[in-house]
């Protein structure tokens, strides 16, 4: 009863998230074409949610702006996840040595916050989907490799890891099979939480202007075109704020609930 | 406190990490200017409308320095920055020190007033979660503080412009003097970080109060609200003290889409602006400069949990 509820608390937001970022297959028209005859309508048959400006679908412009929003974080994030923690358990230094020189390194680098590392690769190379996905890797990458570190090397100290190794498992095995099933709920939870940052930050720069490429849509973009027609018709602003809040509740929701789950266990 | 040796290696360490730190970050800016699809030299004989041939560009390339081996760049770069001589820009032929430090001042005016409203904001939701904890109101505010995480600051603040100063009339968009060119911005960021930090503060005050320390105060027959200002507060806002630190730099690097949204020419229209006149000197000192100030906020959290655990043994005989 109570495993069934924790299924169903996670599985909401998933399920919302999923929605949000697949659901341009069910987009009601095109998100690009322009009427301009029949600009700021009303909600109707053809269009669920009205149109903007230029006269185009709202709605389809939403379920647009998800696949792009949402599909970068997702992407990035599991990439992340898998080269990251790959990388991670590679270099956890599991002889009981510390290194100076490659801790100072580290934290040399984790010292500047992931956002600033987008800020500045967006920045000089201008923003793109390609250049997005790659800034936000990099950026993240690095804290989870130390992340996994960290707790890889303080799970390697406990008594099961030792136990392991006395039973003759290997070093490869112990990491892998062992250690990485303990550490994993910490490592997305992390990567919950940035996903939900990055969606916020994203927005921003499409907001202020660096929109990811003159023909995707993406929520941050709706919202400073919206900005601009605010006395026409104000709801345009408030559907895309109100999906860039749901999904980024969503990740910290499901970042929150995974950190509970560890506590249980 | 006499120095030991312990604390020599950290502050050794630490400073060595801030060199680092802008090491790398400053490298990085170099190698992505490098690869960036659009060159320099072009766009400054574009904005100058001289004709682009190989000619010209090769002299403009030379006058930049941009005809060296990118290692032999950085190195002439690096040896004059340490001389505090960042160039000039290739727009306008300001000294980029001195842009660069009346771009600095709006920043950090920015992050400083909000760092204060959020210091002060997360101590009232902060006791208010505590005191209102086993109440329906309690999860009322903490799961309003979790939405509120969610709130983008530049949302906040391009609303607070279109409907509070356009609409209603209240104050101006640009043209603000003193304090209130600043507040605006500022205040963006609060709602966010406050209801971060706030229940965390709650959870603090709940575990100091479980102390055993706690315990002994009331068996001497104090109150609970002195125990709770006296004790349990001051101990549970030092424990925050470092994450908050970490997100003075966040709103540092979250002023860069503020500032754009308020025009105000700080740091963020600087790179900005850098970026899209492609003008490297600007863009290295810009990102010299925040890449300093993020290390530095992030290695004063990490020197303040220092101080708090050399110090824990001390503070429970204290109470």
């Amino acid at each position: 009863m109570k495993l069934s509820k924790k299924i169903i608390s996670i599985a909401i937001p998933i399920i919302i998230l999923i929605s949000l970022s697949f659901g341009f297959i069910f987009k009601p028209n095109d998100p690009h074409k322009t009427h301009i005859l029949e600009k700021y309508a009303a909600a109707s048959e053809t269009y669920p949610l009205g149109t903007d400006a230029l006269g185009r679908c709202e709605l389809s412009r939403l379920l647009e702006g998800g696949k792009a929003t949402i599909g970068i974080v997702v992407l990035g994030a599991a990439i992340v996840l898998v080269l990251g923690t790959a990388l991670g358990l590679l270099f956890a230094r599991t002889n009981g040595r510390s290194g100076v020189l490659s801790d100072s390194f580290l934290n040399a680098i984790t010292a500047i916050p992931p956002v600033a590392y987008l800020i500045i690769m967006i920045g000089i190379w201008g923003n793109s989907i390609p250049t997005m996905i790659t800034a936000l890797t990099v950026s993240l990458i690095l804290r989870i490799i130390k992340l996994v570190m960290t707790l890889a090397e303080e799970e390697y100290r406990k008594a099961y890891a030792r136990c392991a190794f006395a039973s003759g498992a290997s070093h490869f095995r112990i990491l892998t099979v062992h250690i990485l099933p303990v550490i994993l709920p910490e490592i997305v939870q992390y990567l919950c939480l940035s996903c939900s940052d990055m969606i916020l930050a994203i927005s921003g720069f499409s907001f202020i202007g660096l929109n990811l490429g003159t023909n995707v849509i993406d929520w941050g973009y709706m919202l400073s075109e919206a900005r601009t027609n605010f006395d026409m018709r104000p709801e345009l602003l408030f559907f895309p704020i109100l999906l860039i809040f749901i999904s980024s509740l969503c990740f910290n929701i499901l970042g929150r609930l995974i950190k509970r789950g560890k506590a249980k266990c | 406190m006499n120095l030991t040796r312990g604390t020599v290696v950290f502050i050794l360490r630490k400073i060595l990490e801030v060199i680092l730190t802008v090491l790398i970050v400053t490298v990085i800016s170099f190698v992505l200017v490098q690869l960036s699809p659009v060159d320099a030299a072009e766009a400054y004989l574009q904005r100058n409308q001289t004709p682009i041939t190989a000619e010209t560009l090769e002299k403009t390339r030379c006058e930049m320095g941009l005809n060296e081996p990118l290692h032999v760049q950085y190195v002439n770069w690096l040896s004059k920055a340490v001389t505090g001589d960042f160039g000039r820009s290739f727009v306008n032929n300001k000294d980029v020190l001195q842009t660069e430090m009346s771009a600095f001042a709006f920043t950090i005016k920015i992050i400083l007033l909000a760092g204060i409203f959020e210091a002060v904001l997360i101590i009232l939701v902060g006791s208010l979660c505590y005191v209102c904890r086993n109440r329906i109101s309690g999860h009322i505010i903490s799961a309003l503080c979790f939405a509120m995480i969610s709130i983008p600051p530049f949302f906040l603040a391009s609303e607070y412009l279109d409907i509070i100063v356009v609409k209603m009339g209240v104050g101006s968009v640009v043209g603000n003097a003193g304090i209130m060119r600043y507040l605006p911005a500022a205040l963006s960021f609060v709602p966010g970080t406050a209801a971060f930090f706030a229940p965390l503060l709650a959870t603090n005050i709940t575990y100091q109060m479980s102390l055993d320390s706690a315990d002994y105060a009331r068996y001497r027959g104090l109150s609970e609200k002195r125990i709770l200002f006296r004790y349990a507060m001051p101990a549970a806002l030092i424990s925050i003290i470092p994450s908050f630190f970490q997100m003075l730099a966040l709103n540092l690097a979250g002023a860069i889409v503020i500032e754009q949204v308020f025009s105000i020419p700080g740091l963020g229209y600087l790179i900005m602006s850098g970026v899209t006149d492609r003008d490297p000197p600007v863009i290295h000192a810009t990102i010299l400069l925040l890449a300093i100030c993020l290390s530095l906020f992030n290695i004063s959290a990490d020197v303040i949990r220092r101080i708090i655990s050399h110090n824990t043994d001390l503070s429970m005989v204290h109470t």
